[in-house]
C-alpha cells in the first residue's frame, strides 16, 4: 500500500506542476511584448546555461556516440553490411540520441541550478522585493531564463550531433575494423537535413521544459535550505520525466504527421 | 517622533477593516481593524509568529486576504490586478527582514533597480539619485560592494536606501532591528527617525523591540492572537499600569498573553 501511494503522490505532484507550467508557459508568453527590456538578462542567462554546460555535452557525446556505434555494429554481426554503420550511427544520433542525452543532462545541470538560484531568492524574500520595486519577477526572471534555455539547447544539440557522430567514428575506426570511407560514406547516404531539423525542434522544446521546471520549482519553495535543496531535486525530476514524454509526442508529431511524406 | 509637523502629504492614510488570513489550519489575522493616518509612525507590535510581518504582506498585495479590506489613499487593494499593484506600489518602499539584497548585483545597482525599471531616466541620473540614497543612510563608500560583503546593519542601511530611493509616500519596515547588536540597532533607529522626518513618509515598524518601539512610534498596536488587544500612542503605551501591553512592555512571561 505504502509504494501505491507513494507513487500515488508523486503523480499528482507530477500533474501540479505541469498545470502551474502551463499557467507560467502563459504567463511567460504574456510577457514577451517586453523582451527589449531583457535582452541583456537573456544574453547573461544565455552565457550561463551555454558556455557552462559545454564540457558536460562535449564528454557525453563523445562515449553516447562510440556506444552507438559498438551496439549498432554488434546488431549488424551477420545481417547488415557495416557501410551502413555511419548511417545508423548519424540518423539515432541526431534523430534521438543528441536532443534527448543533452537535454538530460543539462535538464539535471541547469534545472537544478535554476530551482536552487530561484528558491533561494524565494526564502530570502528576493523575489517579494523584486515585486515591491513594481518589476514583475515573471519577466525579470523567468522569461529570460526560458528564452536562454530554448536559445542554447538547440546550439548545444548541434554540438552534441558533431561530437557523437565523431566519437561514432572513433570507435568505428579504434575497435570495430570500419574503415574511414566506409563510415564516412554510410553517413552521407542517407543524411536527410529534415532529420537534423527535426532533432533540433525536439531540443527548442527541451529548452523550454529544463527553464519552466527550474523556475516553478524555484518560485515555489518554502522552507529555508531544506525547501531550496527539495526543489532543485524536484527540478530535476519533473525537467526528466517531462522531456521523456515530450520527446514521445513530438517523435510521434514530427517524424510520422509532418515529415512523413 | 510625535508633533512632527512637516509631514502634511494628501491621502486618507492606510484603513484597515476585518482583515482575515489564515495558513491552512492556522489562523494567523481574525478580523483586525486598524486606520494609519497619512504621517504617522506607526508601531506594529506582538509576538514571533503573531501575523505582523503577513499583515504588511497583505497592506502591498504580496499575499490576498481570506475576508475584510485595505485601502491605501481610499485605493482597496485586495482587489488589484498585477498591474495596479505595481502601480500601487511604486508609493510604497520596503525594508525586509534579512534586507533582502539582490546577491548577483552591487549595492550599487541594487538602489538603481527600482529606478531603472520604474522610470525612464537617463544613466546618470539614477546613479546619482542611488548614490545621494546610499549618501542618505551613511554608506557613499561601500556602493561598490556585492551584498555577501556587508554586515547585517548594512545590509538593512542598503535595503533601506533601496526603498527611498524611488521617494515612496509609505516606508513599512519588517523587523528592522532583528539580529542586530544594541549599537547598530540605534543607529537604525536614528535613520528611520531621520527618513521619517526628512522625507515625510508614513511608516509601519513590525518589531519586537520596545526601544526601537519607543525610538521610532507615534502610535502603537499590539497583535496577538490574531487580533489587535491594544492601540494607542506611545505615551497611553508606556504609562499603561496593566493589561497586554504592559505585559509586552515588561517582557514578562506571566500576564494575559500566553507564553508558549
Amino acid at each position: 500500500m505504502y509504494v501505491v501511494a507513494r507513487i500515488g503522490s508523486e503523480v499528482i505532484r507530477l500533474v501540479t506542476d505541469a498545470g502551474r507550467g502551463g499557467l507560467l508557459f502563459a504567463r511567460i508568453l504574456g510577457s514577451l511584448s517586453a523582451i527589449r527590456r531583457s535582452v541583456r538578462l537573456i544574453i547573461q542567462q544565455m552565457f550561463v546555461i551555454g558556455n557552462g554546460s559545454v564540457p558536460l555535452v562535449l564528454v557525453t557525446s563523445i562515449f553516447t556516440g562510440a556506444v552507438a556505434a559498438v551496439q549498432a555494429a554488434y546488431q549488424f554481426r551477420g545481417y547488415v553490411p557495416m557501410r551502413f554503420l555511419g548511417t545508423v550511427v548519424a540518423k539515432s544520433v541526431v534523430i534521438e540520441l543528441g536532443p534527448v542525452l543533452t537535454a538530460l543532462v543539462v535538464g539535471a545541470r541547469v534545472g537544478a541550478s535554476i530551482a536552487a538560484e530561484l528558491g533561494t531568492m524565494r526564502v530570502t524574500e528576493q523575489i517579494d522585493a523584486l515585486e515591491m520595486l513594481a518589476i514583475d519577477p515573471v519577466r525579470y526572471l523567468a522569461m529570460p531564463r526560458f528564452i536562454a534555455a530554448s536559445i542554447m539547447l538547440p546550439v548545444l544539440t548541434v554540438f552534441a550531433d558533431v561530437v557523437a557522430i565523431m566519437g561514432g567514428y572513433v570507435a568505428a575506426l579504434g575497435t570495430l575494423d570500419v574503415t574511414s570511407k566506409t563510415y564516412v560514406d554510410g553517413l552521407r547516404m542517407f543524411f536527410e537535413a529534415k532529420d537534423v531539423y527535426g532533432g533540433l525542434i525536439k531540443a527548442f522544446v527541451f529548452g523550454g521544459i529544463i527553464a519552466i521546471s527550474g523556475t516553478i520549482n524555484g518560485f515555489n519553495t518554502s522552507g529555508g535550505a531544506e525547501g531550496v535543496g527539495a526543489a532543485a531535486m524536484r527540478a530535476v525530476v519533473a525537467s526528466s520525466v517531462m522531456i521523456l514524454i515530450a520527446d514521445y509526442v513530438l517523435a510521434t508529431v514530427i517524424f510520422q504527421v509532418l515529415f512523413s511524406s | 517622533m510625535s508633533g512632527n509637523t512637516t509631514r502634511s502629504r494628501s491621502g486618507e492614510g492606510i484603513v484597515i477593516r476585518g482583515l482575515a488570513k489564515s495558513f491552512g489550519s492556522n489562523l494567523v489575522l481574525d478580523g483586525i481593524d486598524l486606520h494609519i493616518a497619512r504621517g504617522e509612525a506607526r508601531v506594529v507590535l506582538g509576538r514571533s509568529g503573531q501575523g505582523k510581518s503577513v499583515l504588511l504582506k497583505l497592506i502591498v498585495g504580496l499575499l490576498r486576504p481570506d475576508a475584510g479590506s485595505i485601502q491605501v489613499d481610499g485605493v482597496e487593494v485586495t482587489t488589484l490586478g498585477r498591474r495596479e499593484l505595481f502601480e500601487l506600489r511604486r508609493c510604497i518602499g520596503m525594508v525586509f527582514q534579512g534586507g533582502a539584497l539582490f546577491d548577483s548585483m552591487s549595492v550599487l545597482e541594487n538602489v538603481a533597480l527600482g529606478l531603472r525599471e520604474q522610470m525612464r531616466l537617463p544613466n546618470d541620473e539614477i546613479l546619482e539619485r542611488a548614490m545621494q540614497a546610499l549618501a542618505m543612510v551613511g554608506l557613499s563608500a561601500v556602493g561598490s560592494k556585492m551584498p555577501a560583503e556587508l554586515s547585517g546593519g548594512m545590509k538593512k542601511r542598503a535595503s533601506l536606501a533601496r526603498a527611498i530611493v524611488t521617494q515612496p509616500d509609505y516606508i513599512l519596515y519588517d523587523e528592522p532591528t532583528t539580529g542586530l547588536d544594541p549599537i547598530t540597532s540605534d543607529a537604525i533607529n536614528r535613520m528611520i527617525q531621520k527618513l521619517d522626518r526628512e522625507l515625510g513618509v508614513t511608516s509601519i515598524v513590525v518589531t519586537h523591540d520596545m526601544t526601537s518601539a519607543f525610538m521610532v512610534g507615534d502610535r502603537f498596536a499590539l497583535l496577538n492572537r490574531g487580533d489587535i488587544v491594544f492601540e494607542g500612542s506611545a505615551e497611553e503605551a508606556r504609562n499603561a499600569r496593566a493589561g497586554p501591553i504592559r505585559q509586552f512592555i515588561d517582557g514578562s512571561a506571566e500576564g494575559p498573553l500566553e507564553s508558549v
